[in-house]
């Protein structure tokens, strides 16, 4: 019967503290009722070999112990698409950012070979991370959801209205968008610090003129307003009268910084140690700077311009468009 | 009334009846235990009367049945060992004949959903298509 005490030793570890002594003694009354049977039946002791397949049907002492466990899972199957849905977000999204990362500090300090394989090695710590915090955000939400049974307090009065087929929106653009502008928005505060963000090496030689530091915060603002509408957009995917006017709003915000920026030249200038010693040539590549400055600017407003038309014939269009009945949406 | 002669799979089969046995599991339990028994000899009275239960599923059912407080155990000593005996108790005894209710309600909608297709009131699923 040694087999037998050391299976219920086994079985002991993984149960329930406070029930220990009462389980095992409850299985042990089983195991022993089955054995005496068997020995019953062959009118013999039961050999070791014996003794072990009737503790081998019995079970594994660990998935023996777990079905004794009231909680089962740790994210239960109304969250788990969720769930899984987030973690390839946030796997891919961490990716993205080990990567930019990586990609900076590579054009500022060279040695892309380097950053790019430090990147390679610090990538799953941080994969380690997301796939923990997601773990743990919606082991807890499915734990007080299963506790506090607050599905159930829904009411279907809050759910969005109905939305014309027509207004249904591109939740992949609306990431895609959310992140290219998070991006860029870090890139944006990286460059006072870091000119050869923007300006490549030439930043050696040259130095932002004084309006980019004054359009500096609406800049951040644009970057941060148009994150909001695109994260927005993603929540819920579908077109709205008071979205389709943030965006001509940000637009229009834009067209007017970019020409007013385009009006208020020179856009860069030398460094003052650079231009003390530099002759006819240098001055003509900061003529050549400025220009590139001002058709990027007016590009840019020209864009900005074609967006504000864009949406105010897309609002015209959608605003039209006839709301669903529920035959339709089940159809 | 299976449709064409190939056999459904085994795997599928396996998991849609453990569904179906697993329902019946507590109803069964709660009525063999009217009469007190110890774990050991209720398994083999389910298996006498056909319904196989493994130990694995048994006992931890059994406890989570007497946590909801619709068994009572208590150990006793009986042929030189200590075994641990369950019965019903009284919100188990309700608690068995809501579930029972059911169960025979269920057994009604049943009959009455296969005699309506086997009188041919449903149409043949060949002829939907």
């Amino acid at each position: 019967m040694d087999l037998l005490a050391r299976y219920l030793q086994a079985v002991r570890f993984f149960l329930p503290r406070g029930s220990q002594d009462d389980i095992v003694r409850e299985l042990e009354e089983e195991l022993r009722a089955q054995m005496d049977d068997r020995e019953s039946q062959l009118g013999r002791t039961l050999t070791d070999g014996e003794c072990s397949e009737i503790l081998k049907r019995h079970g594994h002492p660990m998935l023996v112990a777990g079905r004794y466990r009231t909680h089962q899972r740790l994210i239960g199957p109304a969250f788990f698409p969720m769930y899984a849905l987030v973690m390839k977000l946030g796997l891919g999204i961490s990716l993205l950012v080990t990567a930019v990362l990586a990609a900076v500090a590579a054009v500022m300090e060279g040695d892309a070979a380097t950053h790019f394989g430090r990147a390679l090695f610090e990538y799953p710590g941080r994969a380690l991370m997301v796939f923990a915090w997601t773990t743990l955000s919606f082991a807890a939400i499915d734990y007080a959801l299963t506790r506090w049974d607050v599905a159930c307090s829904w009411d279907p009065k809050t759910l969005p209205r109905l939305q014309p087929n027509a207004s249904w929106t591109s939740r992949l653009n609306s990431l895609v968008e959310l992140i290219a502008t998070v991006v860029a928005l870090g890139w944006l505060l990286l460059v006072p610090k870091y000119p050869a963000l923007a300006m490549g090496p030439a930043a050696a030689v040259l130095v932002p003129a004084g309006i980019w530091t004054t359009m500096f915060l609406p800049f951040v603002g644009l970057l941060c307003a148009t994150a909001a509408l695109a994260f927005a957009n993603f929540l819920r995917p579908y077109w709205t009268p008071a979205r389709s006017a943030a965006r001509i709003a940000i637009q229009t915000a834009s067209f007017t910084i970019f020409a007013v920026m385009a009006r208020s030249g020179p856009w860069v200038t030398a460094r003052p140690d650079v231009a003390q010693q530099a002759g006819t040539s240098f001055d003509r590549f900061v003529e050549i700077a400025n220009n590139a400055c001002q058709v990027g600017l007016a590009i840019g407003s020209v864009i900005a311009l074609v967006e504000i038309v864009r949406e105010v014939l897309r609002w015209r269009a959608r605003r039209g468009s006839p709301v669903p009945d529920a035959a339709t949406v089940s159809r | 009334m299976a449709h064409g002669n190939q056999l459904p799979d085994p795997g599928l089969y396996d998991n849609l009846r453990l569904e179906v046995r697993r329902g019946s599991l507590t109803v069964a339990v709660l009525a063999a235990l009217r009469v007190e028994q110890y774990g050991y000899t209720l398994r083999r009275m389910l298996e006498d009367k056909g319904l196989l239960v493994e130990e694995g599923t048994l006992y931890p059912l059994l406890r989570r049945l007497e946590t909801q407080g619709l068994l009572v155990s208590e150990w006793r000593e009986e042929d030189k060992r200590t075994k641990r005996f369950y019965q019903l108790s009284g919100e188990g005894a309700r608690m068995l004949e809501l579930l029972l209710a059911e169960w025979q309600a269920i057994d009604r909608s049943l009959t009455s959903i296969l005699s309506e297709s086997d009188h041919g009131s449903a149409r043949p699923l060949s002829a939907s298509r």
